[in-house]
């Protein structure tokens, strides 16, 4: 690749914060809301599965480069059951190093040099340098708010469909959606992806849905993948992870679903990148995927249960921000919460690095009030960073015990 | 949907025959991963780490897990003979395929040229086309000669050339680079400021006294060199995927850029396993209790049954000085292919497959491992992996016994 991508690459790594604030906040003294991983273990089947799987000869030598058989056998059926088609496990399934990997194994894959990629803010933070690592030209577009109302949630944020159009051009080859969305925790309803489909197939682009917090959808609201929209599967990459499902993050499995025109590409960048994917790690996931495939739609699924634990999480950790006096965005999914810190009128201008006021006041937080988030213009471009500055994210995947430290915490700021 | 461009890369040229193996249900001595356990002392690393706390299964350090990082740095510090920073001057990886990913991605730019030394692991030459490189080949010849071999690559040295790929010991020859040969490259290296990648995924399969020399341990070359390393081939646990690069902090921040920008990190658990196995390697080292010296002893008596097996059928394998493989010539086999399929194709691919079909024995064609433009001096070489169960090896011997007698 070029020096020059290298060195945009290298500039947007100094502004990955997670790295940095990962580092800040390894303190053992600070409440840590910042880093999106589980401190609650997985299931322990899934476990117990990985340790069965490694105890087998075979599981420890390499599998099928685009993804161990009984894995992609199980994602066939439990996929096929969710988007209601067949799939096939060898043509339309490829199993990638995390949702990141099929982040990187699509970009390599289907975008080129002078392409651009319309991305919606706030995104996922390696969206824009996965999309400059591929030659192309990130297009921002940012989720907005509707303005007056008095308890947010994240469907008060939406995409002007004037705006959103205008994005759209002969030089765009694909569209990122994330749904539900990190870090507002937006769920996309179906009129919304209806407004992008069309526009995707109006100007003949590629969707590149991210879904790795598909499961963890709050009551009243319902995940719909896009590539089932009339038209869609055809131009649609989606990526789901394990990692997210199955509260394993350290495993870095994920996959891509999609059509096999498109599919096969990505399993090519997988062959010339990395060619396999850890054996026992798949051979688990597909056991948890089993297991889960027949508890579908009952309460003891996986899929349901976490959904159902992180609900009550949410809103324990939303009521501990409104007593804060903060202002939280409620999410439909996912397990981030974004928080308005306006009016905590904390007044930061003494501190003249040159930095956003959401960086400056997480910074502060960590040091002052041993409590991590992570600031949310981390996730925005340059020009929609004014509309950000003033949200920080905090991730309510922990235990109970790590929410109620947080809870006295805020409980103390509130009082001072 | 405009097509793309970028994807007509070469695809794994020998995938179709595991897939082929896999049909006819062949003996399997095609590709190059063990049929036996993992040591004891790693499986049980592994399953302590499984059994760890909750950090354990989720996000660690995506550089490379600190446990890792420190215990590689402390055993390979003593080997190179230089102090090497755990955090600055080493990236894990997800395999040693994904570290030269990430050091192809990291150091080739448009337009540079890559020497690469045939016949080499076939992934080499897409990642380099996948850079915006162009691939330079020099083949080792059966008569070596160290100086016509430096006037060879000497030659192939232009204003436009990055850097020198070597893999020592070599897949699919078997040759273990020796101190000289080593030195001739380094020479080449610093008089033309060149970067060396070296692949010594087999490092510690050596044979008949064969001694493996880390490049990077040569003057001048530290800073030069990116060396690659594997814990699959090394604790024979390859479907784990953990590997690792070793180089000088200002190359390796470079692939910590490209690996942030794919990948990000790799599996926790698999991490803290191969830690624990370099803790207990350490401790071992020169012991004959060391893995390092209990493998290539295994190893050492299936190459040479392997071998034993190939002669007295009147095929002369090459006896490789390191690695996993042992490479045949088949140009006095005499066998009628009879096969409707592409005639364009190698004479060993189709020997391969006819191989697989007719006699249910499964190997690797040998061209596959070379540039199109030197395939068809080489195509009369088939591959064997002989890390195997001495059950797998025996059904390869039955099977090439009842072939030589039916002659």
């Amino acid at each position: 690749m070029s020096w020059k991508n290298v060195e945009y690459a290298v500039k947007l790594i100094v502004q990955v914060i997670m790295v940095a604030f990962t580092s800040l906040a390894a303190d053992p003294s600070v409440v840590n809301l910042g880093q999106g991983f589980p401190d609650i273990p997985p299931p322990s089947y899934i476990k117990e599965g990985l340790a069965k799987a490694a105890s087998e000869d075979r599981m420890n030598q390499y599998t099928r480069g685009f993804g161990h058989p009984s894995l992609v056998k199980a994602l066939s059926q439990v996929y096929g059951k969710v988007y209601g088609r067949q799939i096939d496990p060898f043509k339309e399934i490829l199993v990638t190093v995390g949702g990141y990997g099929s982040l990187f194994s699509t970009m390599q894959a289907l975008v080129e040099e002078g392409d651009e990629v319309i991305i919606i803010e706030p995104f996922f933070d390696c969206y824009v340098p996965m999309v400059r690592m591929a030659g192309a030209k990130p297009v921002f577009i940012p989720l907005r708010l509707k303005p007056g109302k008095k308890t947010i949630t994240s469907a008060d944020w939406f995409l002007d469909p004037d705006e959103l159009s205008s994005k759209f051009n002969s030089k765009t080859k694909a569209i990122i959606i994330n749904t539900p969305n990190n870090p507002i925790g937006k769920i996309f309803t179906r009129d919304e992806l209806q407004m992008i489909a069309d526009l995707c197939i109006k100007h003949d682009t590629l969707c590149f849905s991210d879904e790795v917090y598909e499961w963890l959808v709050y009551k009243g609201h319902q995940h719909i993948k896009i590539a089932t929209l009339p038209g869609m599967w055809d131009r649609t990459i989606t990526i789901s992870s394990a990692g997210k499902t199955f509260s394993v993050t350290g495993w870095k499995l994920g996959w891509s679903i999609g059509p096999e025109h498109l599919t096969k590409h990505l399993q090519t960048v997988m062959q010339n990148t990395l060619y396999t994917c850890a054996t026992p790690l798949q051979e688990a996931v597909a056991q948890g995927l089993v297991l889960n495939y027949e508890l579908m739609g009952q309460p003891e699924c996986y899929f349901t249960s976490l959904a159902e634990e992180l609900e009550v999480k949410r809103d324990r950790l939303a009521t501990i921000l409104q007593e804060a006096g903060m202002t939280p965005v409620i999410p439909e999914g996912g397990y981030f919460m974004l928080v308005d810190v306006t009016s905590l009128n904390l007044d930061l201008s003494h501190i003249t690095d040159d930095e956003a006021y959401d960086y400056k006041f997480v910074k502060w937080m960590i040091k002052e009030k041993k409590l991590a988030a992570i600031p949310v213009t981390a996730f925005v471009g340059d020009e929609s960073k004014k509309q950000f500055e003033k949200y920080i994210r905090f991730c309510f995947i922990k235990q109970d015990s790590t929410l109620e430290a947080a809870g006295n915490i805020l409980k103390n700021w509130a009082k001072s | 949907v405009a097509s793309k461009k970028k994807c007509k890369k070469k695809t794994c040229s020998f995938c179709p025959f595991t897939q082929l193996a896999a049909d006819y249900k062949a003996v399997n001595l095609g590709q190059g991963f063990p049929d036996f356990s993992p040591p004891q002392f790693i499986q049980d690393a592994f399953c302590k780490a499984i059994s760890g706390g909750p950090q354990m299964h989720q996000y660690t350090r995506g550089f490379g897990h600190p446990p890792l990082v420190k215990n590689l740095a402390k055993f390979f510090s003593r080997i190179v003979g230089h102090d090497i920073d755990p955090l600055e001057d080493i990236l894990v990886t997800v395999g040693a395929y994904q570290a030269l990913f990430c050091a192809f991605q990291a150091l080739v730019d448009e337009g540079d040229e890559v020497i690469i030394v045939e016949p080499f692991f076939d992934c080499y030459q897409p990642m380099v086309v996948m850079a915006g490189g162009k691939a330079v080949y020099v083949p080792l010849r059966p008569v070596k000669h160290i100086l016509r071999m430096s006037q060879e690559l000497a030659s192939k040295i232009t204003s436009r050339t990055k850097a020198i790929v070597i893999n020592t010991p070599n897949n699919p020859l078997g040759k273990v680079y020796k101190t000289e040969e080593l030195q001739m490259i380094a020479d080449l290296c610093i008089r033309h400021n060149l970067l060396c990648i070296s692949d010594e995924v087999y490092e510690w399969l050596t044979y008949d006294g064969a001694k493996h020399v880390k490049i990077a341990s040569l003057p001048g070359m530290w800073e030069r060199t990116v060396t690659i390393g594997s814990a699959g081939k090394t604790f024979s646990a390859t479907g784990w995927k953990v590997g690792w690069v070793i180089s000088s902090g200002h190359l390796i921040k470079h692939m910590k850029t490209i690996h942030q920008n794919s990948i990000y990190h790799c599996a926790t658990a698999a991490q803290e396993a191969v830690a624990h196995g370099f803790e207990r390697e350490y401790e071992m080292f020169g012991n004959p209790e060391s893995y390092f010296k209990q493998l290539p002893a295994m190893l050492h008596h299936k190459r040479k049954k392997l071998a034993l097996c190939l002669q007295s059928m009147g095929l002369q394998p090459i006896m490789p000085e390191g690695g996993y493989f042992m490479i045949t010539d088949i140009s006095s086999v005499k066998v009628n292919l009879n096969d409707q399929s592409n005639t364009d194709e190698p004479f060993d691919f189709r020997f391969v497959k006819w191989l697989i079909k007719e006699k249910g024995l499964a190997t690797i064609p040998v061209s596959a491992f070379y540039s199109p433009e030197h395939r068809k001096e080489f195509d009369k070489y088939i591959r064997f992996c002989f890390v195997k169960e001495d059950s797998t090896l025996d059904a390869a011997e039955d099977i090439l016994r009842k072939w030589s007698q039916q002659e």
